[in-house]
């Protein structure tokens, strides 16, 4: 590939890890998750990557302990991934979609509709009650105190 | 227009008429037999329940002698369950079944039944209607009165409300529920010529199934052409011999092309996989490339990365044009083919092979005929698809009607329910001008769960809420009865429900003055669209002719065992 050629096999990767950060980025920005905070967008973003579990079943409590206990061993071997999401949330600021401030995201222009192919997101869709939703509902504090348990 | 003339209790050769005319009016004090009228009324109509209410005693039979503009009819009924009718009042009775005094009584509602909206009826359903189904619109008991949450005093029990429910459902939206039966008609039409075009279709499958297992037994050359299949049949049949197979159907080299086949089948089969792999790797990495594209492509400092993400799809997009070029399945396709041939030719050898017994051959030929005379009969192929289809549309098409209810029905009925309940001289009865004077007052009756609610601005929005007052929630009560009498009469004209209304005890809880005015409202409402109406109780107004009264202070059963000591003790028995 001539893009490994000229930038390197491992740029070609981070740009591949970044397009889909954009796509889980971009459908969390939006309904019905609305995600409007700079912590729980890296946090949310990189536990629904990794989740593995595709979907939930009949799940209805413990949202929040299972999906963040994606934190727990991946981030030790992953810590790149973070790097990434943070480049994708420069892009997105610095190319006009965006706005933070004081920790807080707001939407500038209207993103594509297309939902992003992360399979547990697909299967988030259409529940009664969505477990990124549930989580989402933690306000930043509690929400860091959650990842802090993880981590 | 069907009216109730007369009531008669029988006790050997005695007898006693009560005799209606269209607004009767009942008049007796405290236990005198006042529900007990309704009960033999309803007894008399064709009520399931036995006549066992108080004071009914000592009676052999109950008579009840109807009519219409063009022909009148006397119904029997006695007390262990049999049924009598008469056309003349000079003949004897005949005895006859419940369904036929049923019918003969529906024949006097109305001439010409609207057959089509029964059948609707027994279609969606499951239920064959009389006009048993609908009393639940004649009768307002005297228990259950007042009750907003449960207009129809006899929609209480739990018996009764799904059937209501449905019946109701019927009313308001028979547009719907019409196109439904018109619909499931074509559906059941369609679904049987596919069952049997199925079962048609098993038995060809079936039958090239077993020509195909025969053939082999014989020895004989199957083609995937049933003709060619039957002329060899024919061949065979007239002189039992097999055609030699050809010097190059050599067993062994037919067993190595096979294998070489599978080999083959097998090394493409891997290249398919890998090729299907690579071209969805290849379609996920342009996707998340382009999602990153469409975010930076217009900020000058990623003008690099935009440089590298374009140049990395233009690759990705000549790779996957290569990889289509590759058309693994049609080689797939054409192997198996080749395969599918070889393997053919040695079965064939292999059961050539095989001795024939002459008994076992002649049986198998008896059967191969048997067989090629059920696929040579027509079988439209095609036919199955399309009646698969048609069924699969119109069982949309009934999903979609059974959705979209409309709510115009309901709309109409509630808002000539206020206007009855507003719009009449009525002046003296308090509620109603406070009800009068609230801003955008209405009334809205859920027919379905039968609960009524009133409607009126409370600041900016109209809300709903349940009225107080035992008087107004009687009169409203009613007037709910009236206006489905008058929703059937407008829009179910030759439907088979009795028009006629009996009241028991309605003016309970209203002032004698407040009565006194509703009552001759309510009749005139009744008189509007042809309800005969029978109120039943213990006040009498003032506007009650002579010739409606039916007055019944002295007891309502002349043969009833304890009729001297009702008048001296009124608490003991209710008669």
């Amino acid at each position: 590939m001539k893009a490994g050629e000229s930038r390197g096999v491992k740029s070609m990767n981070d740009l591949l890890l970044q397009g889909e950060y954009a796509e889980i980025i971009v459908e969390l920005l939006n309904e019905p998750y609305n995600v409007n905070s700079v912590v729980k967008m890296v946090f949310l973003a990189f536990c629904v990557r990794n989740e593995t579990q595709t979907s939930y079943r009949n799940r209805k409590t413990d949202f929040v302990d299972i999906l963040l206990s994606n934190l727990n061993v991946k981030l030790l071997f992953h810590p790149d991934e973070l790097r990434n999401i943070f480049e994708v949330l420069s892009k997105l600021k610095k190319c006009g979609w965006i706005t933070t401030e004081g920790g807080k995201i707001s939407i500038l222009k209207e993103f594509d509709k297309s939902k992003a192919e992360n399979k547990f997101l697909a299967g988030c869709r259409g529940k009664d009650i969505n477990p990124v939703v549930e989580v989402n509902k933690l306000d930043d504090k509690a929400f860091i105190e959650e990842v802090l348990r993880h981590v | 227009m069907f009216r109730l003339k007369c009531i008669t209790l029988y006790k050997g050769t005695e007898k006693k008429d009560y005799h209606f005319s269209d607004n009767a009016y009942v008049y007796g004090h405290n236990n005198v037999g006042k529900t007990a009228l309704t009960k033999v009324i309803d007894y008399a109509l064709g009520s399931s329940e036995r006549l066992s209410h108080a004071g009914l005693d000592n009676i052999d039979a109950v008579g009840v002698y109807l009519v219409n503009d063009k022909t009148e009819l006397w119904g029997k009924r006695t007390v262990t369950g049999e049924y009598f009718y008469k056309r003349t009042e000079s003949s004897e009775y005949t005895l006859i079944s419940l369904d036929t005094y049923k019918e003969y009584i529906s024949e006097l509602i109305t001439d010409a039944p609207d057959e089509k909206a029964v059948k609707v009826y027994q279609k969606v359903f499951d239920e064959n209607p009389t006009y048993r189904s609908f009393t639940f619109l004649n009768f307002v008991d005297e228990i259950g009165q007042g009750d907003l949450g449960a207009i129809f005093t006899r929609g209480k029990e739990i018996r009764h409300l799904v059937r209501i429910r449905n019946i109701m459902d019927f009313f308001f939206n028979y547009e719907n529920i019409e196109k439904f039966y018109e619909k499931r008609m074509e559906l059941d039409a369609v679904e049987f010529e596919l069952r049997q075009y199925n079962d048609k279709m098993n038995q060809y499958t079936h039958s090239v199934g077993r020509v195909n297992r025969l053939f082999t037994e014989l020895g004989l050359s199957y083609s995937d052409d049933m003709q060619d299949n039957y002329k060899t049949f024919e061949d065979f049949s007239d002189d039992f011999s097999r055609k030699i197979s050809r010097p190059n159907d050599d067993l062994v080299y037919l067993t190595k092309a096979s294998h070489s086949l599978a080999e083959e089948l097998k090394l493409y089969s891997y290249l398919e996989n890998q090729s299907q792999e690579a071209g969805n790797r290849k379609a996920r990495t342009e996707r998340l490339l382009s999602t990153l594209h469409s975010i930076i492509a217009e900020n000058v400092e990623y003008a690099e990365d935009v440089s590298v993400i374009t140049g990395a799809i233009e690759e990705i997009k000549q790779d996957r044009l290569i990889l289509s070029l590759a058309d693994y399945e049609v080689s797939i396709a054409k192997v198996r083919e080749r395969k599918k041939s070889i393997d053919a030719r040695i079965a064939l050898l292999k059961s050539q092979a095989v001795e024939l017994d002459y008994d076992k051959t002649l049986k198998m030929i008896a059967l191969l005929e048997d067989h090629f005379k059920i696929i040579n009969s027509a079988v439209d192929i095609s036919r199955g698809s399309l009646l698969t289809e048609q069924a699969k549309t119109l069982r949309k098409e009934i999903k979609d009607i059974k959705n979209n209810y409309s709510q115009k029905g309901i709309k109409d009925f509630n808002n000539r329910l206020t206007q009855m309940y507003l719009e009449n001289d009525i002046t003296g009865v308090p509620y109603l001008n406070d009800d009068r004077n609230e801003e955008q007052f209405s009334l809205a009756f859920d027919p379905f769960s039968q609960v009524l609610v009133a409607k009126h601005k409370e600041g900016e929005a109209v809300v709903s809420y349940t009225p107080g007052s035992m008087a107004r929630h009687n009169h409203l009560q009613l007037l709910v009865y009236l206006c489905m009498l008058e929703y059937l009469h407008e829009r179910f004209t030759s439907f088979i429900y009795l028009p006629i209304l009996i009241i028991d005890s309605a003016d309970q809880p209203m002032e004698e003055s407040s009565f006194e005015e509703i009552y001759p409202s309510l009749i005139e409402t009744a008189k509007k669209i042809g309800v005969q109406t029978i109120f039943v109780s213990k006040a009498r107004p003032k506007t009650v002719n002579d010739t409606d009264l039916i007055d019944i202070t002295t007891g309502l059963n002349p043969f009833h065992l304890q009729s001297g000591e009702i008048t001296t003790n009124e608490n003991e028995i209710e008669l």
